[in-house]
């Protein structure tokens, strides 16, 4: 008896624990077309499942646009001071985590995280952001900010 | 026909063989005939052949470069090396079906082989019949899943002729690149060979249950599955974050990714079995928890089957979104009733004879051991579902991260590493106070001496202010939540105490077993430490494990709460201080990859890295006007970028120089003209992990250990049972 009164308790703490980080550690997760809708500023929440339209600035800020994988009408900027991980490129599938910003229309992203290839789907692309030169290449100068590629 | 056309017409036949297999054991325990018995365990052997040969034939597709097949056209192709090539038969979905139904039939082979000993036995012969019904269900299921799935089915010609426009049979596709890393081919088989092997100690146990003998006699017989299938997993486990380390550029190896976490979630109750299943041979308890961890572990393993290929839950990998994953659900539900129903039906026979009599006991440390890792499980599946629970029950769309799985098993964890040391030191059934203590004593002392080595560390890091949280006025206050938010920070000390603890417990006992024998039977201090270990292998075996996990647990607490990240951009040959640590990295060499040979093109970045004698706190990028001369080189890096023109893939490969107190990693983000207008600059991601290798010795420590206590004892009958 005495064990089951001891396992318990302890298995109560552990719910306990597990309500406490859920409450406090789990943030918010929209899709670009509720995000647009609802404009959480300043709240730190998630961008999921959203498609990368256009990069318009390929670093030091990374600058791009995505939508919903689904649904491309509504397109939200993003705006990173993160190196784009591998995989990043138009087309391909990203989820952010940062905040938005109403003064900047524009969601602030503190991490990014492209879909990462399993076994199990290969996803075709589009372009990369950054591809190696060919040999005998030189680099491209940076587009200035706010101007779009063609 | 085809050689692929046969390859399916095998996996029909073997479908119907399954059927006649398990009708042959229903008829041999109706009739009370043993002749059906053997017949149906000779279908197993013909099973492996056609399951095997249905395998074959999907690898010569992949080996001779079958691409009219669908399958072999999108994980394969012409220039891919002979090893990836064939591993195309796990790369993806549809085979990897296959390839687990190809070890589930070569598991249940073995099983009925080692039969023909175990049926000379009366409770070996009335549970075989059964084993083979269950067997047989769980194996129609997975050839079922196969055959509907079909690797085999060719590519429409239209889709054909889109693809390759003169009408011949197109190159494949490819393997994505990510995956073309000789860890990746190693980790799925071994990964599958544990979690599949769950499916004979769970069919012995059903067995046991259907035939009405509950006695340990399944277990005896099992145990040694269950460790090498339980040590199969780990290693997979392990595998998959060796994977991640050296090939995805994140600098990390484990991210509480539902993925990974599928992984885990059978090994958490497997191992609370393995441990369980020792109480009810020493002292006939557990018996109904006993069942009930076994029925839990296969589920999971149906349950991460089930989670990797049905898109139930969101990850940053991609999962398969059809509806094959959902063909899982019945299964899972036939399983759980059918496992409820026996235990409720059989649960007179289940009664074990003794009970737990004292906190100070062997099978109380087991208990909680027990209660530990089931939590584990049951943490980590609702925080993995989440994201799904608070959707379609709350209605709110939330998602949780490291911080939460952090803050939740960092003290499970802990208690288990401690619970890890202090079980070998109780006795069964009671231990003296006075006992225990003297035993825990100087592994104790040990304990508190690394932590008190590790104390300048820690305090020297910023993680003692985590005590304090802003007061909104621009200051500080005491707040103890930040306490548990920060707990992985506390968690560091405590960790390390452990397993030393763990470490000085096992060698304690060591000495202790060799002192007596060298004092009571007159050997040699050189001959007796060789005679306790391979005396007793099991426990020792078991104790190896112990002092592997404790390696592997310093591993990731110093890695996880040490590390530095940085990410920086430097001109060429422009040192810059890495910040907070006495290191500077400098780009020295840049080349092209000519595309010779391999599928791909790209560039190599060489980066010297160098140490100071300080630690510099800011950095000083492009240079920063600071002498470095003096610096030490400590390492060399080579990152890679490379462009895979077919799959439109540009993949960053890391670099990595290892040694036993550090890692230097560099991910290679990209070249662009600086931002001053002067040349070029790169910009990059450097880690430097301390003691990622221990984790990986760690492990090396576990595989050891697992075989080391599966191996059968010297002088002692190495049948099944005795």
């Amino acid at each position: 008896m005495k064990f089951a009164v001891i396992g318990a308790i302890f298995l109560g703490s552990i719910g306990v624990l597990l309500w406490i980080s859920v409450a406090q550690g789990s943030i918010k997760r929209y899709s670009v077309t509720e995000m647009l809708e609802k404009r959480p500023s300043g709240e730190e929440c998630r961008v999921d499942n959203s498609k990368i339209l256009k990069i318009i600035k390929p670093g030091n800020p990374l600058k791009f646009t995505v939508s919903d994988v689904e649904n491309e009408s509504q397109i939200l900027t993003v705006i990173s001071k993160r190196l784009p991980p591998d995989n990043f490129k138009e087309g391909g599938q990203v989820a952010m985590r940062g905040v938005f910003d109403n003064s900047t229309n524009a969601f602030h992203a503190v991490e990014l995280t492209t879909k990462c290839p399993t076994k199990y789907e290969a996803q075709p692309g589009g372009a990369a952001p950054y591809t190696p030169p060919k040999p005998g290449e030189k680099t491209t100068p940076a587009q200035p900010e706010g101007v779009q590629t063609p | 026909m085809d050689v692929l056309e046969f390859g399916r017409e095998l996996l029909f036949l073997a479908v119907c063989l399954t059927v006649v297999i398990f009708f042959l054991a229903v008829i041999g325990v109706l009739l009370k005939d043993r002749r059906y018995v053997v017949a149906s365990r000779t279908g197993f052997y013909a099973l492996l052949v056609l399951i095997g040969a249905s395998s074959g034939c999907l690898i010569y597709g992949f080996m001779t470069g079958k691409y009219n097949i669908e399958y072999i056209y999108r994980y394969s192709e012409r220039s891919l090396g002979g090893p990836f090539k064939f591993a195309g038969l796990w790369a993806g979905l549809d085979g990897s079906i296959l390839f687990w139904t190809l070890l589930l039939c070569g598991f249940s082979a073995i099983a009925a082989f080692q039969n023909r000993w175990s049926a000379r036995h009366p409770v070996g012969r009335r549970i075989e019949p059964y084993l083979y019904m269950v067997l047989s269900s769980v194996i129609f299921f997975f050839i079922y899943m196969s055959y509907s799935v079909n690797p085999f089915e060719e590519m429409p010609l239209d889709e054909r002729l889109l693809r390759s426009p003169d009408g011949q049979v197109p190159d494949g596709h490819g393997l994505n690149p990510q995956l073309e890393n000789y860890w990746m081919a190693i980790h799925p088989p071994t990964l599958y060979l544990g979690l599949v092997g769950f499916t004979i100690p769970f069919a012995f146990s059903m067995a046991s249950l259907m035939a009405r003998e509950m006695g340990d006699y399944w277990i005896k017989v099992t145990r040694r599955w269950t460790l090498i299938v339980w040590t199969f997993l780990t290693i997979g486990i392990i595998l998959g974050g060796l994977w991640a380390y050296e090939m995805l550029g994140w600098g990390g190896y484990w991210a509480w990714d539902p993925v990974e976490n599928a992984s885990i979630l059978p090994w958490f109750v497997g191992t609370a079995f393995l441990h369980s299943v020792m109480v009810q041979e020493r002292r006939d308890m557990l018996k109904v928890w006993n069942i009930i961890l076994i029925i839990a572990t296969f589920f999971m393993t149906i349950v991460a089957t089930y989670m990797t290929r049905s898109g139930v839950v969101e990850s940053v990998h991609a999962f398969s979104e059809g509806d094959v994953g959902n063909r899982f659900i019945p299964f899972m539900i036939g399983v759980a009733i059918f496992g409820s129903f026996l235990i409720g039906l059989r649960m007179k026979y289940l009664k074990g004879t003794h009970k737990l009599e004292s906190f100070f006991s062997r099978e109380a440390a087991f208990f909680f051991n027990n209660l530990i890792l089931v939590a584990l499980c049951a943490t980590v599946y609702f925080l993995s579902m989440y994201g799904k629970i608070s959707h379609d029950w709350l209605m709110i769309r939330e998602k949780t991260g490291i911080p939460v799985y952090t803050m939740v098993t960092t003290p499970l964890f802990l208690l288990l590493l401690l619970l890890t040391g202090l079980g070998p030191q109780f006795g069964w059934v009671k231990t003296s106070k006075s006992v225990f203590f003297r035993r825990v004593f100087w592994p104790t002392i040990l304990g508190l001496v690394a932590c008190i080595i590790c104390l300048p560390h820690w305090i020297s890091s910023d993680y003692v202010p985590a005590v304090m949280a802003p007061d909104g006025q621009g200051g500080t206050r005491f707040d103890p939540w930040v306490m548990v938010d920060k707990i992985h920070y506390y968690s560091t000390l405590l960790g390390i105490g452990f397993s030393v603890f763990i470490v000085a417990t096992v060698g304690l006992e060591l000495y202790r077993s060799v002192r007596s024998r060298v004092k009571g039977r007159g050997e040699t201090w050189m001959d007796a430490p060789l005679r306790v270990v391979f005396g007793n292998n099991r426990r020792y075996g078991g104790y190896i494990v112990h002092i592997g996990m404790a390696l592997l647990a310093v591993g990731v607490i110093w890695s996880s709460n040490f590390r530095v990240k940085e990410e920086m951009e430097i001109g060429f040959q422009k040192p810059a201080v890495i910040p907070g640590t006495p290191y500077v990295v400098e780009w020295v060499k840049h080349e092209d990859i000519p595309q010779k040979g391999i599928p791909y093109y790209g560039e190599k970045v060489d980066f010297v890295i160098k140490k100071l004698d300080h630690v510099h706190p800011v950095a000083d990028a492009q240079g920063g006007g600071h002498d470095h001369s003096h610096a030490v080189p400590v390492a060399t890096l080579q990152p890679e970028m490379r462009r895979y023109d077919k799959q439109e893939v540009t993949i960053s490969i890391p670099a990595i120089s290892r040694n036993f107190i550090n890692d230097y990693y560099i991910h290679y983000a990209m070249r662009r003209p600086s931002q001053a207008g002067q040349g070029e600059s790169i910009a990059f991601t450097i880690f430097v992990n301390p003691t990622v290798n221990w984790i990986w010795a760690g492990a090396v420590l576990m595989l050891l250990g697992g075989i080391f206590a599966a191996l059968p004892t010297p002088g002692k009958r190495t049948g099944l049972i005795s």
